[in-house]
């Protein structure tokens, strides 16, 4: 019992309650959809913003007051109303840990 | 054991089972091996995320055909003049140096889902653990009576872009002065839903730029399609007098084209037509036909994972799986390839396997900085994939939403070619 849970663990299958925070993997998971828009690696263009390197403030602030309509965008208010805090949270966490393109 | 929330997977009691089966390629240094069969928005997205996120722990192959892969979003763009058509051309390149994914330019031919193995046109065969079919769509060409695979070169349909598509741009620069242009768009479901309109806007543009006195007629088997509102507006507002729409209660139905003397007979009137295209009936591409997937033209799947609902072992993406809400679109067919590697990382490497997220967004250009788009969310139903929130553009927008939604799209066009591709 305890070489299968050993391997459970190694494989990630607890991913449990206590890695929440800056849940990082989860966060890039997340990202994938972002991307399909926001491109990767690339600069801002007119209308896109490039999110990578921001700090994890501005990301969970902007996410939120987009969530809260108080920003335009429709496309990114649709997809900002499926994000929990939690969500919004690994999101940032992980392009907090990309290099900035601007 | 552990405990569950929304973040993870919440069937992640099946993850395990199939991790467990997942175990010797783990104990035993084997690589799992998964096989692609589809270079287009669903096949490469779910090859470079499988490739990428598993660091080398999947053997992953991709079938494609084409050295080159011609994106049919946005080859309206090019039909209308917005694009050189060797900006809609993408290479496989970056998906072998970048990924170490093994590129094989290769027709598959048939699917034993019991030996779990894939016969390509070559003669070689490739073994799978998992395997995605992403084969796009093939055309139900005597859906339209009169219409065949020999009539396609004076009527071309256009509809998985490529040589068809220039074709079209040829044969529309080509009318009489005064000419008509007659379309016959597809009866639903079938690839791209606004897709067909803005091919007509896009001829419209043609049109009013070269050979303004031409007309064209749309002889449409539905009573109503994607955006009607939009494009009733801008085809008033651009091409006043230009675009005549008829849908079924009008003509009464399509009986018969004739490309020899190109005319297409409907209930109501034979209309003439310098120019046309035929957009016939749309079906899965033949490997799904082909591998006992599919029931009728479509395959269904299981929304949470995309796995076929007849072999676990086989994901179906895009255009040819039953994604219900979800229309059939390069985006969605994206969104789809991300949940599905996602889930096959998982059976095969432990991986965490997170809830599954769908969404699509389609862009339109009426004409020029004049841009208009759907979309929405998506989550997995137990039997269907459901919408849950939508938006649209709004009829009377002032024109610079419309040019922001065109550079819009024209971001996004960079954006998820990148994330095929790159």
């Amino acid at each position: 019992m305890k070489n299968w849970a050993f391997l459970l663990a190694l494989m990630g299958i607890f991913s449990a309650e206590n890695v929440y925070a800056d849940d990082v993997e989860y966060g890039e998971y997340l990202s994938s959809e972002c991307v399909t828009c926001h491109q990767a690696g690339a600069t801002s263009s007119e209308q896109i913003p490039s999110i990578e390197g921001w700090d994890k403030a501005s990301f969970v602030a902007v996410m939120k007051s987009i969530r809260a309509k108080e920003q335009e965008s429709k496309v990114m208010q649709t997809i900002a109303a499926s994000l929990d805090d939690e969500q919004i949270d690994a999101l940032a966490a992980y392009f907090a840990t990309l290099k900035s393109n601007e | 054991m552990t405990k569950l929330s929304r973040r993870s997977f919440t069937t992640l009691l099946g993850g395990v089972t199939a991790s467990s089966l997942a175990l010797p390629y783990v104990a035993f240094g084997a690589k799992p091996k998964v096989v692609v069969i589809g270079g287009g928005a669903g096949g490469a997205t779910a090859a470079r995320y499988l490739a990428k996120d598993s660091k080398g722990e999947i053997d992953v192959t991709l079938v494609e055909p084409n050295k080159r892969y011609y994106t049919c979003f946005f080859s309206n763009l090019y039909l209308g003049g917005f694009r050189d058509y060797a900006s809609t051309g993408h290479g496989y390149d970056r998906l072998v140096t970048e990924h170490g994914i093994n590129v094989v330019h290769d027709w598959a031919n048939s699917v034993d889902g019991n030996a779990k193995t894939v016969a390509l046109s070559s003669g070689a065969t490739l073994s799978y653990d998992k395997l995605v079919l992403s084969p796009g769509i093939d055309m139900k060409y005597d859906s339209v009576p009169g219409y065949s695979v020999e009539a396609q070169s004076r009527a071309p349909h256009g509809w998985k872009s490529g040589t068809q598509v220039q074709l079209i741009k040829a044969q529309v620069e080509a009318m009489r002065e005064g000419g008509t242009f007659v379309m016959v768009p597809p009866p639903n479901p079938y690839r791209c839903p606004p897709g067909p309109y803005e091919r007509i806007s896009m001829i419209a543009h043609i049109l009013k730029e070269k050979n303004p006195s031409a007309t064209i007629v749309v002889l449409d088997p539905k009573p109503k399609f994607s955006k009607q509102g939009l494009f009733s507006e801008g085809w008033e507002t651009h091409y006043p007098g230009m675009v005549e729409w008829l849908g079924p209660d009008t003509h009464g139905g399509i009986l018969n084209v004739d490309t020899d003397n190109m005319t297409v007979e409907t209930d109501f009137d034979t209309f003439e037509a310098d120019a046309m295209s035929i957009i016939p009936a749309q079906k899965a591409g033949a490997i799904a036909m082909n591998s006992g997937v599919t029931d009728g033209d479509w395959a269904p799947i299981v929304p949470v994972s995309m796995q076929s609902k007849a072999d676990e072992n086989i994901y179906v993406l895009g255009d040819a799986s039953v994604a219900s809400a979800m229309p059939k679109s390069g985006f969605s067919a994206n969104s789809q390839a991300k949940v599905a590697a996602n889930h096959i990382r998982g059976a095969l490497t432990g991986s965490r396997v997170f809830e599954p997220r769908f969404v699509n967004t389609c862009w339109s250009l009426i004409a020029p900085n004049d841009g208009v788009k759907v979309g929405a969310r998506y989550k997995a139903g137990e039997e269907k994939i459901e919408s849950t929130e939508t938006f649209i553009s709004k009829t009377g927008e002032s024109a610079e939403l419309r040019k922001e939604t065109y550079e819009e799209s024209e971001s996004w066009y960079s954006a998820i070619t990148t994330d095929l591709f790159s």
